[in-house]
């Protein structure tokens, strides 16, 4: 199963602890629109149009590596409820996962009661 | 001369073109009336050739074939069809090998500097448009490429005949009876085709790019009434991916090239069954840049 399919499931906060990051930040292209936006895949050469939720975690991941946990501190700051966010954010993660646009940090090794 | 091939300069590319045929020679004279002949040294981006098939059955049904660069893409064509089965070769093979712009399916037209592009699916009224606004004193780039450069992103002109099918050749013919019209060939296989002549404005122009101003969807809807609308970017972004020949190919210069057209261009969307109105409100669009 996808890591990002599995981030939402209950008791596994050790994933929401690990980082997502970009594949390859500095080759990924980005087009904004108002509803959502474009992202070429350079590894796959293939163009993706994305919900906005998911354009603003790509531009988020272009900074530096974020959890879960932090992405939804980050959504929580403009004040939004996040129990509706929440969904919302692992299905954009597992989006971007399938489309091979982010991976999970292998760097960043769960708690050692996971 | 035509037997030993004529090199041409279109503006983006340069062709050599070669037949035996006297009536493609006639034809080609008349919707390519105006090219300047260029040296026949150097380089082509394509050689294309128009050849008679021989045999026994040249006698009962006399046959032509597209020659590209020695390759044969296509089946025979029955001979009286040779000028439009050079165009469409011509298509072809710039489409094919013309990989180093973005090449979309567009019309391309510019007044001064500012180019409006029409991409559009077959069908959608895109050459009779483009024919109309080049009748109505706007510069064709060309009727099929809009070939944007992928560095500066401007559109350089691949200036050619513009195909008129069907209605839209005695539209046009009634409506501009000025208009160079080559002959028409009744029987081909998108029916009957006639050549629009560029015209020397267009022709003497051909090596200066134009500025992507303008992304025009057309879609003729017969009885349909003049309308325009706004065209989210995204779909936009969308709808001209699916439209070059050769997106995927160029991978993240395409993509970039792309979105500068898209973030350069107001985007509208066409609806039209009068001409006189759409090259109107063209030039409105294009004055209100």
């Amino acid at each position: 199963m996808c890591p990002a399919s599995r981030v939402g499931e209950a008791g596994d906060t050790a994933l929401s602890e690990r980082r997502w990051h970009l594949w390859d930040p500095g080759q990924l292209r980005c087009f904004e629109g108002e509803s959502g936006g474009m992202l070429f895949n350079p590894h796959s050469w293939q163009t993706h149009r994305v919900s906005p939720l998911a354009f603003w975690l790509v531009q988020c991941l272009r900074s530096h590596p974020w959890s879960r946990t932090q992405l939804l501190e980050q959504l929580g700051k403009g004040g939004e409820n996040l129990d509706g966010l929440t969904r919302l954010l692992d299905d954009a993660l597992a989006e971007l996962s399938r489309l091979h646009l982010i991976v999970m940090d292998p760097s960043a090794a769960p708690p050692a009661n996971d | 001369m035509f037997s030993e091939g004529v090199v041409l300069s279109l503006g983006a590319a340069r062709v050599r073109i070669r037949s035996d045929m006297e009536p493609l020679a006639q034809a080609f004279a008349r919707v390519y009336a105006g090219y300047p002949l260029e040296s026949p040294e150097g380089f082509c981006d394509v050689t294309v050739a128009v050849r008679r098939v021989g045999g026994p059955r040249r006698w009962l049904r006399p046959q032509i074939q597209l020659v590209v660069d020695a390759e044969r893409p296509f089946e025979p064509f029955p001979a009286a069809n040779h000028l439009p089965l050079l165009e469409w070769g011509l298509n072809f093979a710039l489409a094919e090998r013309f990989l180093h712009s973005l090449l979309l399916h567009a019309g391309v037209v510019a007044r001064d500097d500012a180019a409006v592009l029409l991409p559009a699916i077959p069908g959608s009224g895109k050459s009779t448009l483009t024919a109309a606004l080049l009748c109505s004193g706007y510069r064709l780039l060309s009727d099929e490429f809009g070939v944007v450069d992928l560095r500066s992103g401007m559109l350089r002109p691949m200036v050619r005949p513009v195909a008129l099918k069907n209605e839209s050749i005695a539209v046009i013919s009634a409506r501009f009876p000025q208009a160079a019209m080559g002959p028409v060939f009744d029987k081909t296989r998108k029916g009957r085709v006639a050549h629009l002549a560029p015209g020397a404005h267009s022709i003497a122009a051909r090596m200066q790019p134009a500025t992507p101003r303008l992304i025009l969807f057309p879609q003729y809807r017969q009885g349909a009434t003049t309308r325009i609308e706004s065209v989210d970017p995204l779909t936009a972004f969308g709808k001209l991916c699916v439209n070059a020949f050769n997106y995927e190919f160029l991978g993240a210069q395409g993509f970039d090239a792309v979105a500068q057209l898209v973030r350069q261009c107001s985007l509208r969307r066409l609806e039209y069954s009068n001409l006189d109105e759409a090259v109107q409100a063209i030039g409105q669009l294009l004055a209100g840049q």
